[in-house]
């Protein structure tokens, strides 16, 4: 078990190393010149060339590129992922600020794929073949077939404009992540309910199955407490994968529910050309998710009997 | 397969081609010009005149839904198709060669696996300008990926086939292998899996759209077209409620399209298996 | 009768699948009595019908196929039953001991709970259930010492004899008045394949008499079964309390030939493949006696001192059924 959780460990660092590179990439790549943009953010309009030279060489930018990224990384490791070109303030302190908002949307959203998503699964799958399973079927395709958006409009417009039970829009108790976290698991829960499900079908036709039909325990009993156990083993496994889905939906819906997440600050920012937001929401998006990923993947080794204990005989 | 088995997919695929035909032909049967503005025929209900009634502008709506899926399913089509060819190159290159090579590749596909969602379209839309461009960079950066996974862990199981080693040992070239005896073998799973792609980038150019990244005005699309409408709704909801059955139709369509051919694809491996 | 009946009888049973190609008939009109109170062993070649029959016994065939026919058993037809009374017979009445118990028991779940479950169908307080499984783990040669520990371990952390011995336990743990065993020493080597005879011999002095082996292992059936019934292409063609002894069939015999005690000989031919359409004898194609009369009609059944047998062989002697 440790030494496939350090052996875990050591293969997301290159992905790590990956993301911070893609999230650099993207700032060398971006348009107009960062020293007279910094210049400006500083309030200075009249920009004259040896200011711009002077500006250049403070931010290092005649540095060679390897030596940017370095420092660049350096900084962002030391939680400074530069300051805002719009206020002037950090863009990690605001992110972090805002992070919470977007994990909590995020877990809300898990929750429901995880209520919803599996317990579909399974009741689909108990009645393979027959007419439950198909009108199932028809829901997790038209689940998978909803703009969020749209959806979000749609829910919106019945429970809060018509039928005024839930709040739209802000922060507050659990009532106010009802909605988004509906709206952005909505795909996911019909992904999962079809993953439970074949999952599940495998499950049914191997051996300790018979064996345990042949018990003559419940089928309640033989459903949950045997297949079950094992069917839901490759589901978590991917429950990892859909959180980036999640994780990554979570910057339409949290403007549409004017939710102060970090994908409403990007979306901000975007419109402002703020782009070292852009590169800070990129690097703390991937790290987030490959760390969920990483917890989730030991999660499942851990419920393995067989990864935990290692595979040692008696 | 049996008759009934088929239902689904024949009717997805109908309506796929019926949206894509009305689509083609939106500039020779659509009454109006999708951009034409009329103050005075503004947020008009279905009538003779409008079908579907006017937009705040009094632009024609089934014109501008006839046009409105335009940009963004074509965008789509060739976003996936180009993922699709990169992740069989990569995927076939990884599988086959081994080594560094595959570790390298698994690399980059596990890092651009680790940017969630619509992250990176969002990016590099944000950084660069929502252009066509961007937004068909930021979609294939992060579709690519999806195939050259599956493309590279089949490429595993054929080389090891024995017709590969076969063909080896008739001194068939590397290149030639792949292309003609180990690619033809999994283009079935590869477009199971473009059918799939094609329908998530579909929504998540509408969604970029929708908060103005995507598809730009004047420009007719269904997402711009939601969110243009949702100041009116109460009096005006078939607006939001038109262009949203439009998407969710093409979206749904594709995935019974999808469905259809995993079903078919998993019989005809079955049966293979069988022999 | 007003006593219960516990045999098993089979009355006209076909079990058949259907496929592309049409029907494939995997037991095909058997009607056969399995005696309470004793071991009866049917045997035959893989693919002969007789791993279908005895799932058709316990209601198990998987959902796509198709039965007809009839299952006496306590004066009810087994076949008619719900699933939920099909349920609540299988445990307490009817008990599986399944084949290649490595993959029988549920790979993340402790032994002992898979084990307790079954035991507790006897209507026993958990705690006497408990006892129950330590006592009987222990008669079936687990040590005293360590059957805590494979009560807390997962199935992969026994070795093959041990899994096996377990499997052994899950089937009689309910004490159910019939055993079933699917093909127990398929694919065990000879070592295990010994200790599996020793099992089984031990569920018949601890457990049940009446016992149902499903087996193509000849050894088996010869040192344990007291009738043996012989499948061909989804019908009995051989019953009786020395079959294997004196075997009559022609089928039979080749069968015994081919053990290499007897001289290794191979049989000709090849097995039927499952959906072949007969004409005749069924065993007519392999057969060194066969004559016209066998390739084109079929024959019943014919008794012999010690059974009947499906073959013109035996045509004078008087005609049963």
């Amino acid at each position: 078990m440790g030494k496939y959780c350090i052996k875990r460990l050591i293969s997301a660092v290159p992905v790590l190393l990956g993301i911070s590179m893609i999230a650099f990439i993207l700032g060398i790549i971006t348009p107009g010149d960062p020293a007279m943009m910094a210049l400006s953010r500083d309030g200075i309009s009249e920009v004259t060339e040896e200011q711009l030279e002077e500006k250049r060489e403070e931010l290092g930018l005649n540095d060679p590129v390897a030596v940017q990224y370095l420092r660049w990384l350096s900084n962002a490791l030391r939680g400074d992922l530069g300051r805002s070109y719009a206020d002037n303030t950090q863009v990690s302190g605001e992110l972090l600020r805002r992070l919470p908002v977007t994990l909590k949307l995020s877990a809300c959203s898990l929750i429901c794929v995880i209520i919803f998503g599996i317990a579909g699964g399974i009741w689909s799958a108990s009645k393979a073949g027959k007419a439950a399973d198909s009108c199932i079927k028809l829901i997790t395709n038209l689940l998978l077939s909803f703009p969020s958006f749209w959806l979000a409009i749609i829910l919106i417009i019945v429970f809060a404009e018509n039928w005024k039970i839930l709040p739209t829009n802000g922060m507050g108790g659990i009532r106010h992540m009802i909605l988004p976290s509906i709206t952005l698991s909505a795909a996911t829960i019909g992904m999962t309910v079809r993953l439970m499900r074949s999952s599940m079908l495998t499950e049914f036709g191997k051996q300790y199955m018979l064996a345990a039909n042949a018990k003559g325990i419940s089928r309640i009993k033989v459903l949950f407490a045997h297949a079950l156990p094992n069917a839901i083993i490759p589901v978590i496994t991917l429950i990892g994968n859909y959180m980036g889905g999640i994780l990554g939906g979570s910057f339409v819906v949290e403007n549409i529910f004017s939710l102060p997440g970090i994908g409403s600050y990007v979306l901000g920012a975007i419109h402002s050309r703020d782009y070292p937001v852009i590169q800070g929401y990129v690097l703390v998006m991937g790290f987030t998710y490959v760390l969920i990923s990483l917890v989730i993947d030991l999660l499942c080794a851990m419920i393995q009997p067989k990864i935990r204990l290692g595979g040692k005989d008696l | 397969m049996t008759k009934k088995q088929k239902i689904p997919g024949v009717i997805g695929l109908g309506i796929l081609v019926i949206i894509l035909l009305l689509s083609i032909l939106a500039p020779w049967i659509a009454p109006y010009d999708p951009n034409m503005v009329d103050m005075t025929a503004s947020l008009q209900g279905p009538s003779a005149q409008h079908l579907f009634g006017t937009d705040m502008l009094g632009r024609d709506m089934l014109s501008r839904i006839l046009y409105g899926g335009r940009s963004s399913m074509m965008l789509v089509l060739l976003a996936s198709v180009i993922s699709m060819v990169i992740g069989i190159l990569l995927g076939m290159i990884a599988g086959y060669f081994g080594g560094i090579c595959d570790y390298i590749l698994t690399v980059f596909t596990n890092i651009f696996q680790g940017l969630p969602g619509v992250s990176m379209m969002v990016a590099i839309a944000g950084i660069l300008g929502p252009s066509f461009q961007s937004l068909m960079l930021g979609m294939v950066l992060t579709s690519w990926t999806g195939f050259s996974r599956i493309v590279r862990t089949e490429t595993l199981k054929y080389r090891e086939e024995n017709f590969v080693e076969g063909l080896k040992i008739l001194g068939a070239g590397k290149i030639r292998i792949l292309f003609q005896h180990i690619l033809p073998n999994m283009l079935g799973n590869t477009i199971v899996l473009l059918t799939t792609r094609i329908g998530r980038n579909l929504l998540s150019i509408a969604g970029m759209s929708y908060l103005g990244l995507g598809i730009q005005p004047p420009t007719p699309d269904w997402s711009v077209m939601i969110n243009d409408a949702r100041v009116s709704f109460r009096s005006a909801p078939h607006l939001i409620l038109v262009p949203g059955i439009c998407i969710v139709l093409v979206v749904f369509s594709i995935q019974l399209i999808g469905d259809f051919l995993r079903d078919w694809m998993d019989r005809q491996n079955r049966e293979a298996s069988e022999l | 009768m007003g006593v219960q009946n516990n045999d098993i009888i089979l009355k006209d049973l076909v079990v058949y699948f259907p496929v592309r190609q049409g029907i494939v008939k995997a037991v095909d009109h058997v009607s056969a009595t399995f005696q309470f109170g004793k071991i009866t062993g049917i045997i035959g070649e893989s693919g002969c019908g007789k791993s279908v029959m005895g799932m058709a016994v316990l209601g198990l065939l998987p959902q796509y196929a198709k039965a007809e026919g009839q299952i006496l058993y306590q004066g009810k037809d087994l076949r008619m039953l719900s699933p939920s009374d099909m349920r609540k017979m299988r445990g307490t009445n009817l008990g599986l001991i399944p084949q290649n118990p490595a993959d029988s028991l549920n790979p993340v779940r402790k032994i002992g709970s898979q084990i307790l479950e079954a035991a507790l169908l006897t209507g026993e307080k958990k705690q006497k259930s408990r006892e129950n499984m330590d006592k009987m783990l222990i008669q079936f040669g687990f040590d005293k010492n360590i059957v805590h520990r494979v009560e807390k371990a997962y199935a992969f952390e026994l070795s093959g004899g041990m899994q096996q011995r377990v499997a052994a336990v899950m089937g009689v743990a309910s004490k159910p008045q019939w055993i079933l065993a699917d093909e127990p020493s398929k694919g065990l080597d000879l070592q295990l394949r010994k200790q599996m005879y020793k099992t089984l011999q031990q569920i018949k002095t601890e457990c049940t008499d009446s016992m149902l082996i499903i087996t193509h292992d000849l050894i088996l059936a010869k040192t344990l079964c007291d009738c043996v019934m012989v499948m061909y292409a989804g019908q009995i063609i051989e019953i009786g309390e020395r079959t294997l002894d004196q075997p009559k069939h022609p089928y039979t015999q080749a069968l015994l030939q081919s053990l290499p005690e007897n001289g290794f000989q191979p049989m000709k031919g090849k097995a039927p493949s499952p959906g072949e359409n007969f004409e005749g004898c069924r065993f007519a194609p392999r057969c060194s006696y066969a004559k016209e009369e066998c390739r084109k009609s079929v024959p019943g059944y014919y008794q012999t001192e010690n059974g009947m047998v499906r073959c013109f062989r035996y045509a004078g002697s008087k005609k049963s059924k």
